[in-house]
């Protein structure tokens, strides 16, 4: 039996191995890679890679043109061309289009909740866009499916909770996400807010209130958008032609750290060399820690949070990465929702 | 790895002949065979004093080298030798060995320039030559007849004790011992090997020939700094430690020596018994070699002979009686010191400790 996690992987390797993305791929490497040895300063690489740095894929890079995310005070417009344009909205159309299809039915039954559970929708919009390609969205529908088929999916769906809602401005929603973002997944992982903690008591011990159950479905509002952000950042990698990093026994120095709380499972490891991605951030990337010796075996998938690389002609480079670990629904607080 | 034992002594080659002179004692043999429950397949009272015997002689045989000359020395630790590993070895498996000779013969070249450390070794006798038989007890899995012959200088280049001298006279180009500078810093320990050469692939490949390299550690990474070249080590998670600690107590990583298809690396014990084997035949049977090298040796090389003789002395009895107790004896003159568990922080790991509560904090607030 599949799982939403397998099934995005499988896109991944499709979307990989399609030469229909090539002159996307070679569209972003130009933008963002250093061709000549001239040191003479390049607005529109620091512009694109200003949008990589978003986090938010094709969109991020379209954002940042589209309001001139620079620090230079030179006035001269900094534009894509109409190539460059083109191919970085299909890339954006295709993540986009896989997004609508996976939130189709939630956006039927609540709009604003359907809007703001796009992994894009707490950024600016962006005006100038392409609205149509010729993308076969069928590549999706087994990865859309399992999608449908998650708990917390499920139990959105079934709980009514998109109908409480309805009734609710939008404006307000898009603050409950937020204000549910900054607290729990913008936090360091090793703390617990004191009202999620005693939340979680609450219903460990069996005697959750209706305010404690109100706030686990919004708590599992915020693990779908979550789902679905991740999966995007691997849709983005594949498209770009990224391999998934793999951290396993021929670069691993030290696990630093395993533990666990109410919301996250999180390990701190210690890695021999540098780690980048080309034309990606590694932050909030999916990555795979997979160990395996005599008698330690650990196969984790988890969300890169914090990165420290030290350089030094001492100890050798060596990479700090700690990581929450998602689980099959590709989500980062199921420990909290589960 | 052997759980390490410190012995506090101020005369180190006194207390280790002390402790292994006990086994002369037949009840102190008993005792043993008891604890160790090694069950008594031949006859005891000969096996008793095979062991007796065996170790009053090599304890002789070594005190008598203290005061000898080039001329004869060689040819006293070597017997010495013979005896303690014979004995050590009887005691350990509580049997008798038998032993028809060396199984060994020296493969000597006369030229103009004697080198003593291109002389040869040819390893015969599995079954019943010393060395073979000594091997195949203490260090299952190596077998030596029938391979290459080894050289005197070979041998002499694995031992981490007289390494530095060993390549001052034969020179970098092959070394076997590979000394593993270590610094504490903030995440652990910081190893480093120097190397004379420059040529990157070259040094991985010689780190490639130390057995079970690719397991313990990752991909080295190569440092030129100035005038020199380095690789910086790091071991793989919860991979074994591969390294032996010499004498002195700086670790090494000992490179392999490749006989036909086989990628060999003899205990300590075994390089100096064979070397010492090397050298007694010389100053025994071939004197018109022997004899002009320490008359009238100009390269050096009889420094390096001298010092692989003193610290054959006072490591091989070491080494066997560690073999025997199954623990690494260490004899120190350092007084005794209560062990301390407390936790020194590292500016770092303080700073570290101040975020993640201003955090919590805030979290809170």
């Amino acid at each position: 039996m599949s799982d939403f996690r397998t099934e995005v992987f499988g896109v991944c390797n499709c979307i990989k191995k399609d030469a229909s993305f090539d002159e996307l791929r070679r569209t972003i490497h130009s933008l963002v890679v250093s061709n000549n040895d001239s040191i003479k300063f390049d607005n529109k690489k620091e512009i694109a890679s200003n949008g990589i740095r978003l986090c938010c894929g094709f969109y991020g890079i379209l954002l940042a043109f589209e309001n001139r995310l620079t620090i230079s005070q030179n006035a001269e417009p900094i534009k894509l061309t109409e190539k460059e344009f083109y191919h970085l909205s299909f890339g954006n159309y295709v993540i986009n289009l896989f997004v609508d299809l996976c939130l189709e039915d939630v956006t039927k039954y609540n709009k604003t909740i359907g809007k703001v559970l796009r992994p894009y929708s707490f950024y600016k919009q962006i005006n100038n866009v392409i609205k149509e390609f010729d993308f076969d969205g069928n590549i999706f529908s087994s990865a859309v499916s399992e999608f449908k088929r998650t708990k917390i999916y499920n139990s959105i769906i079934n709980s009514g909770v998109l109908n409480a809602l309805s009734s609710i401005p939008e404006k307000e929603v898009f603050s409950l996400l937020q204000v549910l973002e900054r607290d729990i997944i913008n936090i360091p992982m090793e703390n617990v807010p004191q009202e999620v903690f005693e939340m979680a008591m609450k219903r460990r011990l069996g005697k959750p209130d209706k305010q404690t159950e109100l706030s686990f479905l919004t708590f599992k509002l915020l693990a779908l958008r979550e789902m679905l952000k991740n999966a995007c950042r691997l849709l983005y990698a594949a498209i770009l032609g990224n391999d998934l990093p793999v951290f396993d026994n021929n670069c691993l120095i030290d696990i630093k750290n395993n533990s666990h709380n109410f919301i996250y499972r999180f390990k701190t490891i210690i890695v021999q060399g540098l780690c980048f991605l080309m034309c990606d951030e590694l932050i909030g990337n999916v990555m795979l820690f997979d160990l395996e010796l005599d008698n330690v075996k650990e196969h984790d998938f988890g969300i890169m949070r914090s990165i420290t690389t030290n350089f030094s002609q001492e100890e050798g480079n060596k990479t700090t990465i700690s990581f929450c670990t998602v689980d099959k629904e590709l989500n980062p607080i199921y420990t909290l929702t589960d | 790895m052997n759980k390490e034992v410190i012995v506090y002594t101020e005369n180190p080659e006194i207390e280790m002949w002390q402790r292994l002179f006990q086994f002369t004692y037949k009840s102190q043999i008993l005792k043993f065979f008891d604890e160790k429950k090694i069950i008594i397949s031949d006859n005891k009272d000969d096996i008793c004093e095979t062991i007796s015997n065996s170790l009053s002689q090599a304890k002789e045989y070594f005190e008598l080298s203290e005061n000898a000359s080039l001329n004869v020395a060689p040819l006293l630790i070597y017997y010495g030798t013979i005896n303690l590993v014979l004995g050590v070895t009887t005691l350990k498996y509580g049997e008798k060995l038998i032993v028809n000779d060396h199984g060994m013969k020296p493969v000597i070249s006369k030229t103009e320039n004697i080198i003593i450390g291109n002389q040869k070794i040819h390893f015969v006798n599995p079954e019943t030559g010393g060395i073979n038989v000594f091997l195949k007890k203490l260090e299952a899995g190596i077998t030596l007849p029938g391979l290459d012959d080894w050289t005197l200088k070979e041998l002499l280049l694995s031992i981490p004790e007289i390494n530095q001298e060993a390549v001052n006279c034969y020179g970098h180009e092959t070394n076997y011992c590979y000394a593993l500078n270590q610094t504490v810093v903030e995440n652990g320990i910081a190893t480093k090997i120097f190397f004379e050469n420059r040529d990157q692939e070259r040094i991985i490949r010689s780190l490639r020939t130390i057995p079970n390299f690719d397991k313990s550690y990752l991909y080295p990474q190569i440092i030129e700094k100035d005038d020199t070249t380095y690789a910086i080590l790091n071991r793989k998670y919860l991979s074994d430690d591969i390294s032996i600690t010499a004498s002195y107590g700086q670790k090494f990583l000992i490179g392999g020596h490749l006989k036909g298809s086989n990628n060999i690396v003899l205990p300590q014990w075994a390089n100096m018994y064979i070397v010492l084997f090397g050298l007694s035949s010389l100053c025994r049977y071939f004197p018109d070699v022997w004899n002009p090298f320490i008359k009238s040796d100009s390269s050096g090389e009889k420094l390096l002979i001298e010092k692989f003789l003193n610290v054959s002395r006072r490591i091989l009895p070491n080494i066997m009686l560690s073999i025997l107790l199954d623990k690494t004896i260490v004899f120190e003159n350092k007084r005794y010191q209560m062990a301390n568990t407390t936790k020194t922080l590292t500016e770092h790991e303080i700073k570290e400790l101040i975020q993640m509560e201003l955090s919590k904090k805030k979290g809170v607030d």
